[in-house]
């Protein structure tokens, strides 16, 4: 299955080498939906993806060897925690627990023993792998997006809208997996 | 208990839905494509998708896959209230109720759609 010798934990030519020798075992990142500015107006939704208007933050993990969401954390307000708060919060510590790794994009680069971000001193092999792992992920906030629920605005309004959010949210994650699980989407393979 | 249902019905249902009643004489890719545009997934994912329902026991004996239909293109189209009512021949309150009980019964499945055995217990916080 693996196919560079420098992504497992134990320097090895071996190419049976099988997932529990992984050092990289997710991608991170987060996306951001945006929803109808609430009331009383607060700037702790403001999304800088999206120009200053409100948005809500998902923290969305996937395994790198499978084409599998791992985890999911939100929703979060984007302008109150940036994706480096929420993700020391609870998945650092589980990625410390596991003893593995994941790989990010540049704000999650202050996390060096958890996160791997792209770095100009990488070997061209690993360099290739961290863009590869990167590309991927956004392939997949796109068939996330591809649901309008998560690409318009979010009309539902009243008290529960963020746990409404929510449960749409984790409906499209569940329809995501399943095409992903039969075949319909696929994602690329990220080793070089 | 609520049946199960093929992937070919559930082509046919939410072909007949927007109004192709001839499918049955399209070639298979163009039936595809045309359920997909709708939808957005394919219509083995939905078995794929009533199939887990069925296992975790959640659905009612009355079970229709005309509502799943619902909530799926709901989440794809997220549409006005007077085009998905007009297009599923419901009145708005209806669809409204159908389509957040399926919805929340989706979400629910993300335990069994992401089941990975070093990662179950993160999926367990996360739901």
């Amino acid at each position: 299955m693996l196919k560079s010798h420098l992504l497992v934990k134990t320097a090895t030519l071996d190419d049976a080498a099988d997932e529990s020798e992984l050092i990289f075992l997710i991608s991170v990142d987060g996306t951001h939906c945006p929803i109808q500015e609430p009331f009383p107006f607060s700037k702790d939704n403001s999304s800088h993806k999206r120009g200053g208007k409100p948005a809500v933050n998902y923290e969305v993990a996937v395994l790198l060897h499978e084409a599998r969401i791992v985890w999911v954390k939100g929703p979060t307000q984007p302008g109150k925690q940036t994706d480096l708060m929420v993700f020391t919060e609870e998945l650092h510590e589980e990625l410390l627990r596991l003893g593995r790794r994941a790989i990010g994009d540049g704000i999650y680069a202050s996390c060096t023993d958890t996160i791997s971000s792209k770095n100009r001193l990488d070997p061209r092999d690993i360099r290739k792998f961290k863009d590869n792992a990167s590309a991927r992920h956004e392939a997949l906030n796109g068939l996330l997006k591809n649901f309008n629920v998560l690409k318009h605005e979010f009309r539902h309004q009243g008290k529960d809208f963020l746990s409404s959010h929510k449960l749409h949210f984790l409906a499209v994650a569940v329809l995501v997996q399943a095409q992903l699980d039969n075949g319909s989407f696929k994602l690329f393979d990220v080793y070089p | 208990m609520a049946q199960a249902v093929s992937k070919q019905a559930f082509l046919g249902l939410g072909l007949e839905i927007f109004g192709y009643v001839r499918w049955r004489s399209y070639k298979e890719s163009e039936s595809l494509k045309k359920f997909r545009k709708h939808f957005g997934v394919s219509p083995r994912t939905c078995r794929d998708v009533w199939r887990a329902l069925l296992n975790c026991r959640s659905l009612p004996e009355d079970a229709n896959p005309k509502h799943l239909l619902l909530a799926i293109f709901f989440l794809f189209e997220y549409p006005k209230e007077n085009n998905e009512t007009s297009r599923f021949g419901m009145s708005a309150k209806t669809a409204r109720k159908w389509r957040k009980l399926y919805i929340s019964k989706i979400s629910s499945l993300f335990s069994v759609f992401v089941s990975v055995s070093e990662w179950q217990f993160l999926i367990c916080k996360t739901c």
